[in-house]
């Protein structure tokens, strides 16, 4: 049977080589022109990568200077991811103002409550502290995106399989990050140091969605313009709004006369 | 296993779920303000409603009973459900436009009320539910005049709410209008 330390390397190789040839892959792109943010979130997976590994080598992974630097980089990442988030919820949303301003207070309270219910649920020792405030975080993420996509189903606004795709990557690495947290931080003594085993098979998944949404040319244009309609337009569009719903309106008082043959 | 274990498990997955859901591009009714223009002023089947409601009253069957005629009255009383029903299937296609074209000027218009899209929503889903309900009422042969008040109150209401949309897109159209009037008076 494979060592799983052994094993774990070759899985912490393999992801390296796919995010450095994902990067490439965006750098031909140029995807740093149409997404910066989500460019600088793959340079940092790369930079995180070599950084971690650097440490690792020079001072094992039990070291502290090791566990600084990978909870710090962590944290970076997740504050990159969350940015990248944000530039497809804009990409999405901004172009439609009313909904956009709706949409930004109402993922900013979820996410508030999201992230408050996560840690107040959290085991709060000091061992568990970073992990749990991690998996928190990693879940207002998958909530935001979650919120954004519904905000665009609801009010029927349409999204470019780019976009789609790019948030359907993070929503779900997100979604399996909390899983993962959830169930080191429950058993951890059991699964020993294949734990992340699912969350690399996610982020893998994750890349390869990626791979697929920029395969396709990026828009030439910014963003689509936002929908307008002209004073006469809205004033014919108003008036028969108008008079369709009092029709309906006075169709179905009518209807309550079966009973009531006082009403007019 | 604790029940906060089994929430950060079970949450995730209702996000995969819910994600799935809402990831799938929207069946959009409306394109343009144009098609919800057509869309309203095209004529419905369910016009002639007042000369249905008339065949419906009670009286009509109170009579045919007197007579005697009970076989009559068990027709007249499917016929009555299935007319009911037609007409509910008429009213939620209805409502369904109205309900579009709604959020066609929510998307369209500059600033949105939280508690009033939340209203409307809750209002969607309350009619939704009471259709619903009606149509089972119908099933079982009970008297569904009450919901039918509920569901006439609930449209009336939404009169209101693409009232006050329709009012903000016409000072923002109107505003628009000055202003590219006013830009384009300047140029020479």
């Amino acid at each position: 049977m494979a060592d799983p330390q052994n094993l774990r390397n070759v899985i912490w190789l393999a992801v390296s080589v796919v995010e450095v040839l994902f990067l490439v892959y965006l750098l031909l792109k140029r995807v740093y022109r149409s997404h910066p943010f989500f460019f600088l979130y793959a340079l940092s997976l790369v930079i995180q990568t070599v950084a971690v590994a650097f440490v690792y080598r020079r001072w094992g992974s039990t070291s502290p200077e090791y566990q600084y630097v990978a909870w710090f980089s962590q944290g970076l990442i997740v504050g990159m991811r969350w940015l990248a988030v944000a530039e497809i919820a804009r990409k999405i949303l901004a172009k439609y103002v009313g909904v956009w301003r709706l949409a930004n207070f109402v993922l900013f309270v979820l996410g508030l409550i999201v992230l408050t219910y996560a840690l107040v649920l959290s085991d709060l020792r000091l061992y568990a502290i970073v992990m749990s405030a991690d998996r928190g975080v990693e879940m207002c993420v998958a909530v935001f995106v979650v919120g954004m996509f519904a905000f665009a189903y609801y009010y029927r606004l349409p999204i470019l399989d780019l976009e789609r795709q790019l948030a359907i990557g993070f929503g779900l690495y997100s979604c399996v990050w909390v899983v993962n947290d959830t169930i080191y931080l429950a058993w951890r003594q059991w699964l020993g140091p294949i734990w992340d085993f699912i969350l690399t098979i996610a982020f893998l998944a994750s890349v390869a969605l990626w791979f697929v949404a920029f395969r396709t040319p990026l828009p030439t244009t910014a963003s689509a313009p936002e929908p307008e309609i002209s004073p006469e337009i809205y004033a014919r569009l108003s008036e028969e709004v108008n008079s369709r719903l009092l029709t309906l309106n006075t169709r179905l008082n009518r209807l309550l006369g079966p009973s009531e043959d006082s009403r007019p | 296993m604790t029940v906060s274990v089994l929430l950060f498990l079970l949450v995730p997955v209702l996000l995969v779920l819910l994600l799935g859901w809402f990831a799938r591009p929207a069946k959009k009714s409306f394109h343009s303000p144009g098609e919800v223009l057509d869309a309203l002023t095209r004529e419905r089947h369910y016009a002639r409603l007042p000369q249905i409601l008339q065949a419906l009253r009670e009286e009509d069957a109170a009579y045919v009973r007197n007579s005697g005629q009970l076989q009559l009255v068990n027709r007249m009383r499917s016929e009555r459900i299935a007319i009911a029903g037609r007409y509910l299937d008429c009213l939620e296609q209805e409502y369904q436009i109205l309900i579009e074209a709604s959020r066609m000027l929510s998307a369209m218009a500059p600033e949105l009320s939280a508690i009033g899209e939340f209203d409307r929503f809750e209002h969607s889903l309350r009619f939704m539910l009471y259709c619903r309900f009606l149509r089972w009422k119908l099933r079982l042969g009970l008297q569904p005049w009450d919901t039918f008040g509920v569901l006439s109150d609930m449209a009336g209401y939404m009169t209101l709410q693409l009232e006050a949309a329709t009012g903000r897109l016409g000072e923002r159209a109107m505003i628009g209008y000055d202003t590219r009037g006013a830009g384009e008076s300047k140029q020479p």
